[in-house]
């Protein structure tokens, strides 16, 4: 039987979708069989994350109408054959899908994954709700900020009306410089506010952006980003994994053989 | 003293205060006006009964559960 986790976080452009791919190139990393489910049905962006706009052929709407079979639409990642992407449809609505046909695409997968992993829009309304109804773990994203924090309280407060009961969190794009000058909240502060287990920290790091740009993830290069996630993902296996300490300054020999390794 | 003062109310510290209170007022759908005054009175309501100093005490109000019961929401309110 698969694990069944949604990435979900209220605000949009907090970083939803990076940490939906990154987690499961870590997962798949460790060696589990993982599938990535983009809900976002008509805004799609996990493929273009992952790097594999250019491979798909059928989409989450597709095996939900039957017009074709589930491991039609699954297209294989570049790097870990055992990561999986499930697209969603460009062309169609939110309204094209319902929680129940979500809950039967989602049974159809377990058969085949240890993780499933559900990519879910931005907002609370049906797009939500979709991604929600078949999950029973969920991983809420935030940013160190005042509005994505009001947001993700409020996705906490509806996981767990809906019966998702320990939701966990990832605070991303922490600068630990700035939360040293006392500029930013902390990853402790937001946990203060929120009252719920902190699963990771991603630092705000160049090494994301990059990878994003080329398609491809964070996880396996050598930047702190992708050791965290690789940490979060350990995590989810239920390890105790410590947190890096990003609020610790970066020494000057730091500084010198990060510039020779860019080159 | 200057430099405290800076330590004290640095934004890191503000953005905290906000999201906080807004995360509170949210919780219990009523405005942050209306949020810090109901601090205020409990306050004062406790401070009648218990010998509690002001300034010593502070009052943390927060939302335990909401559960379904019947057709109300019951919102179970915590203080620390």
């Amino acid at each position: 039987m698969s694990e069944v986790i949604v990435v979900t976080s209220g605000k949009g452009g907090v970083g939803k979708t990076t940490s939906t791919a990154n987690i499961g190139a870590a997962l798949a990393r460790l060696n589990k069989k993982v599938v990535l489910v983009d809900t976002d049905i008509g805004l799609r962006n996990l493929d273009v994350v992952m790097g594999l706009e250019n491979r798909i052929i059928y989409n989450l709407v597709d095996v939900i109408e039957g017009n074709c079979r589930i491991k039609q639409a699954l297209i294989r990642d570049k790097h870990y054959p055992n990561l999986y992407l499930l697209p969603s449809a460009q062309t169609r609505d939110k309204s094209a899908v319902t929680p129940e046909q979500m809950i039967k695409l989602v049974d159809g997968l377990s058969q085949i994954f240890d993780f499933i992993l559900l990519d879910c829009p931005a907002g609370i309304e049906q797009g939500f709700r979709n991604a929600v109804a078949p999950a029973s773990r969920a991983v809420v994203v935030t940013t160190p900020e005042v509005s994505a924090i009001r947001d993700a309280d409020r996705i906490i407060g509806l996981l767990e009306a809906g019966g998702i009961k320990k939701p966990d969190l990832i605070v991303n794009r922490l600068r630990g410089d700035m939360v040293r000058r006392g500029e930013m909240m902390s990853a402790q502060d937001v946990v203060d506010i929120l009252a719920v287990n902190l699963l990771g920290v991603i630092p705000d790091e160049e090494s994301v952006v990059i990878a994003t740009n080329h398609g491809e993830p964070v996880v396996g290069s050598d930047s702190q980003a992708g050791c965290a996630y690789l940490n979060i993902a350990r995590r989810i296996l239920g390890e105790t994994v410590p947190l890096i300490d990003l609020e610790q300054g970066t020494s000057l020999f730091h500084r010198v053989a990060s510039i020779f390794k860019k080159k | 003293m200057a430099h405290r003062k800076n330590c004290l109310n640095t934004s890191g510290k503000i953005a905290k205060a906000r999201a906080k209170l807004l995360v509170a007022s949210d919780r219990l759908s009523c405005n942050q006006d209306e949020f810090c005054q109901m601090k205020k009175e409990v306050l004062e309501i406790l401070s009648k009964y218990l010998n509690l100093e002001k300034d010593v005490f502070e009052i943390r109000m927060d939302i335990v559960c909401t559960a379904r019961q019947g057709v109300q929401d019951v919102k179970t309110i915590q203080i620390k």
